[in-house]
């Protein structure tokens, strides 16, 4: 049933390590490339260095909130780059917010608490929809 | 406050998650005692959230902190919805279910619905859950130019005259014994009483044991009327 997401290179920026141990246990178990980031900062920099099919964005977190995160990835000079799949990562889960995050620039958005089944289906939508 | 509590409900939860469906390195699905006893922790982690969330509820209705978002509210709707989800449960134990519409309802109702239908939800699951066998009767009815009226009338165990006035408190427990047949967090009407009042209305209650208990919410049709009126 699961599609394999061997060969994926998925970007992950969480500030609270055990959000990030989860997504990441869950994608490497599917043989996902896994780069990960516990601030925007540093997830910026992984961002500039390589190439990702899939990232996936804390919204909040201290100093660089996902929001601003993506700014940066949208104005991107690379188109490539620039278009890569989006996934907020929220604990908003307030009616509206959803449909801000997506006016935003995000391609979809996980709610926490996180529903490993559900997340999986959406990483696997916008991978999908972008043709990688 | 909000995210301190739920961030490490949230890691349980998904680690959890991943031990049960085996999403993890060389991991498998998890099966027979193992998937039992994590089956539990999933139980007991979201009664604890269930629970915070109504915690923090609280907290904030008292706060004064809501915002209320305001719409076009179609209250008959909510009652209905409400009364199917309870329809199980109440079928389970033989209690009927019956919703009057009076001949005075106007159905245009500004107010805030998840507000609206957390008052509605909480009134109809607590009558059922007090309610062995026979009936919960719902109303829905003008009462006059401003105001409309819910009722929720029950058939159930009832509540003796000395709790009567104890029962919106936080946390307050008719039968608070350790042999108590009814579970839950004593927040529930603290709740609807909060927020009856930060959507302009106000709630009354009477009782008597083994008879049965009625709630009357009172409510404003249009919320920025109740404002004004202050």
């Amino acid at each position: 049933m699961m599609t394999d997401l061997k060969t994926l290179r998925v970007l992950i920026v969480d500030d609270e390590p055990d959000n990030l141990m989860l997504l990441q246990t869950l994608f490497k178990h599917f043989k996902a490339q896994v780069s990960t980031a516990a601030d925007g900062v540093h997830g910026m920099k992984r961002f500039a260095e390589n190439r990702f099919d899939l990232i996936l964005l804390d919204i909040q977190m201290p100093v660089t909130s996902g929001e601003t995160i993506l700014q940066s990835i949208r104005s991107h000079s690379d188109p490539l780059k620039r278009t890569v799949p989006v996934i907020a990562v929220t604990a908003h889960a307030m009616a509206g917010d959803r449909e801000r995050l997506l006016r935003v620039g995000f391609n979809d958005y996980i709610s926490k608490p996180i529903d490993v089944q559900v997340a999986l289906e959406i990483a696997q939508k916008c991978i999908k929809v972008n043709g990688a | 406050m909000s995210h301190e509590l739920r961030t490490p409900l949230n890691a349980i939860r998904g680690n959890t998650d991943l031990l049960v469906y085996g999403y993890y390195e060389d991991g498998a699905p998890a099966v027979g005692k193992t998937l039992d006893l994590l089956h539990t922790i999933q139980r007991s982690n979201t009664r604890l959230l269930t629970l915070i969330n109504e915690v923090l509820d609280v907290a904030r209705l008292e706060a004064g902190r809501e915002v209320l978002q305001l719409s076009t509210v179609d209250v008959v709707a909510l009652i209905s919805e409400t009364l199917e989800a309870q329809r199980v449960t109440a079928q389970s134990k033989n209690v009927a279910l019956r919703f009057t519409i009076g001949e005075r309802a106007s159905h245009r109702i500004t107010s805030d619905m998840p507000k609206l239908g957390k008052i509605i939800n909480n009134l109809i699951a607590n009558a059922v859950k007090f309610t062995l066998s026979g009936s919960v009767h719902v109303t829905f009815d003008g009462l006059n130019a401003a105001q409309w009226q819910f009722t929720v009338q029950d058939s159930g165990i009832g509540i003796a005259p000395d709790q009567l006035s104890k029962i919106f408190e936080r946390f307050y427990q008719v039968d608070s014994s350790e042999t108590r047949q009814y579970k839950g967090s004593g927040l529930g009407l603290a709740i609807v009483k909060e927020t009856v009042a930060c959507l302009g209305g106000t709630i009354s209650v009477e009782s008597q044991q083994k008879q049965g208990t009625l709630f009357v919410v009172t409510l404003p049709y249009h919320y920025a009327d109740a404002k004004h009126d202050d």
